[in-house]
């Protein structure tokens, strides 16, 4: 698989980038994949801060593993990636966690019982420090995370107990509350009506930080995409310009 | 079948030392194990008890073949396992079935080959674990205590990043909290809270001071700190329950803080039931 840069502002190559603009993400010849099988094949990449960029392509493209680089979940095969000029994967940049949001793909709720704003309130949990307990400006961050996704009414509710789309939409929340200077979202309106989807982009454009953040999201919405500031398009075959 | 205490004599009964010994362990175990069923229950580790209790048997067989402490021993052997789970089970979702099943089988076939060439009777290890509520001594109260007051500590100390890895491991890792330190923290105290329970209060008793109040709290609890706090309520209630009733019945603790169990969490579901 290959990458397909889309508008002339996000060109695959970095080389365009205003050398004035440190990019959040700048990608090398990037190979990537699980195991012996290569899903990014000679990737070059490089996203502006305060940009807001989808990631487009056909499933199994090679989306979902490109922010899993960028999160450190998974090592290139070969090349290079630096995120808010971190290495992921390396115990240095285990620092750099807490400055990047992330909204999963899957956003179901595992079996620990919990209420919606202990959900939100997790995305500050690496914030304090260990083994500190969240202060008066955690606890101010997360309700207005909680505001900015529209689910205030459901602060005191189990999450077990919501939508598929409520889900997604405290996922959001759980993010923001973290005031993230880099947010990958992965399909976040996946399943999720016109209505939905509609909500979900005023959430992530409503969010008092949404000019300083660099917002990556994965979507096969033409609707979200429309919304973005450039596109990248993961496909299979050879890089176009 | 001799006649049932009064209350004046109930309470006479428990000033003795074997008796009150036996109240102060089962409530301790009652207010802090039940946590461990928590953690158990969350992280689908209820292979993983059945692993450590043979590992801590082998660790008693090595004890005895090297005549060092048993308890000690065993101990290690749990804290090792502990950290071969923690490892083992880390990267996947599931707990790590096979790999439980092969600890639990080896560590059987092991300390069976050291019982046949050191010519130690097998019954001697088990009985290391066929701990007897009954039969505590200060020292095994004292350390039951100690135990429960870490596990409290390690609760308090600790809390969002062990409700930020129960709720889901990734999202801790990618947090910043140091996820896989507090998941082999977990791991850790689930072992050595088993090995501990069963020899102080005997194999039997393990899952009624862990699983049963967990299950019972899941029953109707919303939260972790709800999880935590009914298992510790429904844990005192079901001990000390089974206590009474079994010196009101003349019956075996053990058993009797079982059926007690048992009772409290058909309680519980009906009462849930009920309400939703």
């Amino acid at each position: 698989m290959n990458l397909v840069s889309g508008s002339p502002a996000s060109s695959a190559d970095s080389s365009l980038i205003s050398p004035r603009v440190r990019p959040v993400i700048s990608v090398k010849n990037l190979y990537a994949g699980y195991g012996e099988l290569t899903v990014l094949k000679d990737i070059n990449l490089a996203i502006e801060a305060g940009s807001f960029t989808g990631l487009s392509g056909p499933n199994g493209a090679g989306k979902s593993t490109f922010l899993k680089i960028c999160l450190g979940l998974l090592r290139p095969q070969k090349g290079e990636i630096q995120v808010l000029g971190g290495l992921p994967g390396t115990r240095a940049f285990r620092r750099l966690l807490p400055r990047i949001g992330y909204v999963p793909q899957n956003t179901e709720a595992g079996s620990l019982p919990a209420t919606v704003e202990e959900v939100v309130a997790m995305g500050r949990y690496g914030k304090p420090g260990f083994c500190r307990r969240l202060g008066a400006r955690d606890r101010l961050l997360v309700e207005a995370a909680l505001e900015a996704a529209g689910i205030q009414e459901l602060a005191r509710r189990g999450v077990q107990q919501l939508s598929g789309g409520q889900k997604r939409r405290v996922a959001i929340a759980r993010a923001l509350a973290r005031e993230p200077e880099l947010l990958l979202l992965d399909e976040p309106t996946a399943n999720i009506d016109t209505e939905g989807r509609a909500e979900i982009l005023r959430v992530l454009k409503s969010h008092p930080e949404y000019r300083a953040m660099t917002t990556i999201l994965v979507s096969h919405s033409a609707e979200i995409l429309a919304e973005c500031r450039s596109v990248y398009r993961f496909a299979g075959g050879e890089t176009r310009a | 079948m001799p006649d049932s205490p009064s209350l004046a004599s109930l309470i006479s009964l428990v000033t003795l030392p074997v008796f009150s010994r036996a109240l102060i362990a089962l409530a301790a175990a009652g207010a802090a194990f039940p946590a461990l069923g928590t953690f158990i229950l969350n992280l689908e580790l209820i292979p993983a008890r059945f692993a450590v209790m043979h590992a801590a048997l082998l660790g008693a067989a090595l004890a005895l073949l090297i005549h060092a402490d048993p308890l000690f021993v065993s101990m290690a052997a749990a804290a090792l396992t502990g950290i071969g789970v923690a490892l083992v089970s880390w990267k996947g979702k599931v707990s790590a079935g096979g790999s439980l099943g092969l600890v639990m089988t080896l560590s059987l076939g092991l300390a069976f080959i050291i019982f046949y060439k050191g010519n130690i009777h097998a019954i001697e290890a088990f009985n290391l674990f066929w701990g007897n509520i009954l039969a505590l001594q200060p020292q095994d109260v004292k350390l039951i205590v100690i135990a429960c007051a870490l596990i409290l500590i390690f609760l308090t100390l600790a809390w969002k990043e062990i409700k930020i890895v129960l709720y889901d491991r990734e999202l801790a890792s990618l947090s910043g909290v140091p996820a896989k330190i507090i998941y082999t923290a977990i791991i850790l105290t689930i072992c050595l809270g088993i090995a501990l329970a069963m020899r102080v209060t005997g194999a039997l008793l393990v899952d009624a001071v862990t699983l049963l109040p967990a299950l019972a709290a899941r029953h109707s609890a919303k939260t972790l700190a709800g999880l935590i706090i009914r298992g510790s309520i429904f844990g005192l209630l079901m001990n000390l329950g089974g206590f009474t009733l079994s010196l009101l019945l003349d019956l075996p603790v053990s058993p009797s803080i079982i059926v007690c169990g048992a009772a409290v969490i058909l309680l519980t579901k009906c009462f849930s039931r009920k309400k939703s």
